[in-house]
């Protein structure tokens, strides 16, 4: 498959006049930057570089050709009734050629003289593929009410990339193409990944009474400092379903409830490239050199595990409710953690185990189907979640976390142990505090489906988020650019005269957002089978859409927003970040 | 009975072929030891390194010299009232200037950048110590070259950190065991010695090196590499308060009264590829990225100084931020590509004038001052011949001469003159001295 999207500039950036969120905050509303009649822009008075010039004029796209395959052999080795015995070998292959391009005209108001435009043009590889080998065993024991199942196998995974980014300035006046920019220069960085598991596992069925799992697996990695080590990773669990017992009475209130309660321990590797120390490419006055890369490697890098352990039921209620319930309790061990090393060693970071993390919480769903009858369907699921987390060892002092911020003085992440890890910190009185927290509160999703007269499907998703803080440094941008709505007011005036205390930027960032809604409607097969005969089964057209409402008191566009993308613990600072897009689609479906 | 025959074989066939399949993965799965596929490993480079590779460590260091000196620059002259920078970020008219009582922040760029592109430096030379030491690669004469370089290149950014921060760490060689960070005068013993074994290996390093150096035209051979680090030896001991030190090494330095004031290895840049521009030009009358000329500097300059005019130029429409203005902003550099001074021959001129005043030769310091006066259009100096009156002179002419390149914060703090500095805004306050960063546990 091939699909394209056109991008635009938002984001942070100090210098250089493209980001619209930089720009608007500073640029006086009533300023013309509309081009003349000879499609000359003018330049903005207020800031580097006009946003309707950067709209009409500059580029940013992205294209991804992908594809995608898998293959799977099954093959019976046994089959003599009471025990069966399988063999199954899948693999997959997944390649995908990502292409970036970016462009800056010459004209631009921070270009000109300086730059003289910019064309950046990536071409990203990644070949990613994996197979698997399992043997099944299937028997039967204790008169046949003890049903068996135990497999066991190997796992290979490899992920390769190779991403060459080229980039142009002092560009030929119109000219877009790399060849015509006179200062060029190449950066390529390449990686491979290897992983290779053995796992193994029994999973027993007593009556449909009692079901149990117990398992293994062992798991290597070129990640790891050591990669011929293996890791092992148990786990278990144990279901009991209380209704299938001869004690059980059928109960016009209860009938069905199921226990449960699991344990299992996983895995994670560190990223690429942490555990290597080396010198990066230099130039000056036409000779190339090495100059040491700030990364620091640990060579004897471990992945960090986690023992999660959670508990459980699910519940029938009357005829039509369901009710599910878990807690856990997740203890990571080893967090790999990027840190800021001392300057003074040459380094600026490194990423090593660092710390012990725990998250517990639990998730409530109630699942109702209220209406159940010819014309009208309606069912309801309301779920409810929250968590919890705490660094239990930190082998270090607190310190910031490399990335996720913009110092103490203007708010960020902060590791310290007894402390959450989502915690928000900044100098308050020259010491580094606790702010906020970005984790929230509680979240709740409803879900309604409801399919009327037969024909039509409705269905939409609310997701509620209560409390949790952001970083609101857009602000910041439209108080200094003097832009901000409110200033005038006393509320306005004192908060911009507190200076750069990170008070100022916390923000609650609670919502509820209307997720997804959509309506279908499915032709009555009547009218299927007059028009296509029996070729066609199905036919179902309608629309849908995603994010199409957001009830906030967050003052920014998006509460829910990111500066530096989704990973991890970057969630939640903004600096005119892009936000989350509304989404409309219309879907024909035709089934043969 | 054929049938279930062909199908028995069939059986097996799939599970022979299953079987192998998973011996081929099983014996072919081991994990070679893991290299890094995309930039040299350091241990590489601490044995038996190539000349090459020695020489890629030299072009590294002379990189790194300019890493962050454009943030060095503005953050201290932002700090000495001499420029403001106007840009997107508000910490370079909020923090610097002590806006409503802010404080300088430890974790913000213009603490650790600066003192992260220093020790990236320093970090380039003491790989290079390292490296030359253990390889048989280089000739003994060749070795003394590199090391007279590398000490030269320490010693000279370990004083840019004691400006800026008035406190540095020394002993950085191992990551894993740094010595403490010391204060200025014992910091700056340490640099000196370190200038005098330098100049002891450049004199043994034979007639020329084995390394290229790009900025440094005129001054890269040992015989006369060593006069710059005599000119640095100088710098040392003035900061120290040495001035018959500071003359005594001048002596053997490029220092000319009467010759081109320009003269001095420089930090080079260039459009070419993995190189980088000089971050101190801005676009004149560019709105956005700016560099603004401290009104005062206009106002307290004398008549007919002709520095005012071919350092910075009048903007054509005016510019304000955060309750600031001026109306000159910076024509230091023409280019992105024009060079910056490393120490320069007008720089030695007023080191002889300030030694000269230490030393008590005050027609010297007259001399040298009037020298400085004359190259930039104004008559010789008509004040009393006094230590006081002359080391005013000269911390004026500084100021005019060295605009815009470092070093007025560091001369204010060392004369106890910072609290005269202007007050721009209400409720702003004046800081001398950059906060050690927070990552150095200090």
């Amino acid at each position: 498959m091939r699909s394209g999207s056109s991008r635009s500039f938002t984001g942070n950036e100090n210098e250089g006049g493209l980001s619209y969120g930089y720009t608007l905050a500073f640029t006086r509303p009533w300023i013309d930057l509309f081009p003349d009649d000879t499609g000359v822009y003018p330049d903005n008075p207020n800031y580097s570089g006009n946003p309707i010039f950067v709209r009409d004029e500059a580029t940013n796209e992205d294209t991804n050709s992908r594809f995608i395959q898998g293959a799977k052999f099954t093959t019976n080795l046994l089959d003599n009734g009471s025990d069966v015995v399988r063999l199954i070998f899948n693999g997959g292959i997944d390649f995908l050629a990502n292409e970036t391009y970016v462009y800056v005209p010459e004209t631009h108001q921070a270009q000109r003289g300086n730059q003289n435009g910019f064309i950046g043009v990536g071409k990203n590889n990644f070949t990613n593929y994996n197979y698997q080998g399992i043997a099944v065993w299937n028997t039967n024991a204790i008169d046949d009410d003890l049903a068996l199942t135990t497999q066991g196998g190997i796992s290979y995974l490899e992920q390769q990339t190779d991403l060459v980014f080229n980039q142009a300035t002092q560009l030929i006046p119109n000219q877009t193409s790399l060849s015509q920019g006179s200062a060029q220069s190449i950066t390529q960085t390449v990686s491979t990944v290897k992983e290779f598991g053995y796992f193994g596992q029994i999973e027993g069925n007593y009556k449909d009474q009692l079901i149990a799992t117990v398992g293994y697996r062992l798991d290597k990695s070129t990640l790891n400092g050591d990669p011929e080590k293996f890791y092992g990773f148990p786990k278990a669990s144990l279901a009991v379903n209380l209704h299938n017992f001869d004690f059980w009475e059928d109960g016009s209130f209860l009938n069905r409830f199921k226990i449960r309660a699991a344990y299992g321990e996983t895995g994670s590797s560190a990223a690429f490239g942490s555990a290597f120390t080396g010198l990066n490419q230099v130039s000056i006055g036409g000779s190339g050199g090495s100059s040491i890369n700030t990364l620091k490697g640990d060579p004897n890098v471990e992945p960090e595990t986690s023992q999660e352990f959670e508990i459980g039921f699910d519940a029938g209620i009357l005829d039509d409710v369901s009710v599910e319930f878990t807690y856990y309790n997740r203890d990571v061990s080893d967090l790999l953690l990027s840190r800021a090393l001392p300057a003074s060693t040459g380094f600026g970071s490194e990423t090593t185990n660092l710390a012990d993390l725990q998250n517990n919480g639990f998730e409530v769903g109630i699942n109702i189907d209220a209406f159940d009858r010819e014309n009208f369907k309606w069912n309801s699921n309301i779920a409810f979640w929250l968590n919890n987390s705490e660094i239990t060892r930190l082998d270090v002092p607190a310190f910031p976390q490399p990335g996720a911020g913009f110092g103490l003085g203007l708010g960020t992440f902060y590791i310290e142990e007894g402390k959450p890890v989502t915690q928000l910190a900044g100098n308050v009185n020259g010491v580094p505090t606790q702010i906020g927290d970005v984790e929230p509160d509680y979240q709740m999703s409803f879900l309604n489906s409801f399919t009327i007269a037969k024909q039509f499907d409705v269905n939409f998703l609310l997701h509620w988020k209560e409390g949790g803080n952001n970083i609101n440094l857009s602000k910041l941008l439209t108080d200094l650019g003097g832009t901000t709505p409110d200033l005038d007011t006393p509320e306005g005036m004192t908060r911009a005269g507190l200076g750069f205390v990170a008070e100022r930027f916390i923000e609650p960032a609670g919502y509820l957002r209307l997720r997804e809604a959509a309506v279908y409607y499915r032709l009555p097969q009547s009218a299927i089978t007059s028009a296509f005969g029996n070729s066609v089964s199905g036919v179902k057209f309608g629309v849908s859409g995603r994010n199409i409402f957001t009830i906030t008191d967050y003052s920014s566009y998006d509460p829910e927003t990111s500066t530096n993308g989704g990973a991890g613990l970057s969630s939640g600072i903004e600096v005119t970040p892009f936000p989350s897009t509304k989404q409309f689609y219309f879907h024909i479906n035709v089934n043969f | 009975m054929i049938a279930m025959k062909f199908i028995d074989i069939k059986r097996k066939m799939k599970s022979l072929i299953f079987i192998a399949a998973i011996g081929g993965v099983l014996t072919a799965c081991s994990f070679d030891e893991q290299v890094d596929p995309n930039r040299p490993s350091l241990e590489g480079v601490l044995t038996e390194a190539s000349i090459n590779q020695l020489n890629n460590l030299v072009v590294g260091i002379e990189s790194s010299m300019r890493n962050s000196l454009a943030i060095q620059t503005t953050a201290s002259g932002t700090m000495a009232r001499e420029l403001y920078l106007f840009d997107a970020d508000p910490r370079n008219t909020g923090d610097l200037l002590g806006a409503n009582g802010a404080t300088l922040d430890n974790n913000s760029f213009y603490s650790t950048a600066p003192w992260g592109g220093r020790y990236t430096a320093i970090k380039n030379a003491n790989i290079l110590l390292e490296s030359s030491a253990n390889t048989s690669a280089a000739t003994d004469a060749e070795k003394a070259g590199y090391r007279g370089f590398a000490k030269t290149a320490m010693a000279f950014e370990l004083i840019e950190v004691l400006k800026s921060y008035d406190r540095a760490r020394i002993d950085v060689a191992d990551p894993n065991n740094l010595g403490p960070i010391l204060d200025f005068g014992t910091a700056l013993a340490t640099v000196r010695a370190m200038l005098d074994e330098a100049q002891t290996d450049l004199n043994s390093a034979g007639g020329s090196f084995p390394f290229p150096l790009a900025g440094f035209a005129g001054f890269d051979t040992p015989s006369t590499f060593i006069q710059f680090n005599r000119a640095v030896a100088a710098v040392a001991a003035l900061y120290d308060g040495d001035g018959n030190g500071a003359l005594s090494a001048l002596g053997s330095s490029y220092f000319d009264m009467m010759g081109d004031l320009t003269v001095g290895p420089e930090h080079v840049y260039s459009l070419n590829s993995g190189d980088f521009t000089n971050g101190l030009f801005k676009i004149p009358d560019n709105n956005g990225d700016q560099i603004i000329v401290h009104d005062s500097w206009i106002a307290d300059a004398e008549a007919g100084d002709t520095r005012v005019t071919t350092k910075t130029s009048v903007r054509s429409n005016p510019t304000t931020q955060d309750g600031l203005s001026g109306t000159n902003q910076t024509a230091l550099y023409a280019s992105n590509i024009s060079p910056i001074d490393m120490l320069r021959n007008e720089e030695l001129v007023l080191v002889f004038a300030e030694a000269s005043i230490l030393a008590n030769n005050l027609q010297d310091a007259e001399d040298a001052l009037n020298v400085i006066r004359n190259s930039a259009g104004l008559p010789n100096y008509s004040g009393l011949q006094t230590a006081d009156d002359l080391t005013t002179e000269m911390l004026n002419q500084r100021r005019y001469s060295l605009w815009a390149e470092n070093h007025r914060m560091f001369d204010l703090r060392r004369y106890n003159l910072s609290s005269t500095l202007p007050i721009d805004r209400v409720g702003d306050q004046v800081f001398n001295v950059s906060p050690v960063p927070l990552s150095e546990n200090d």
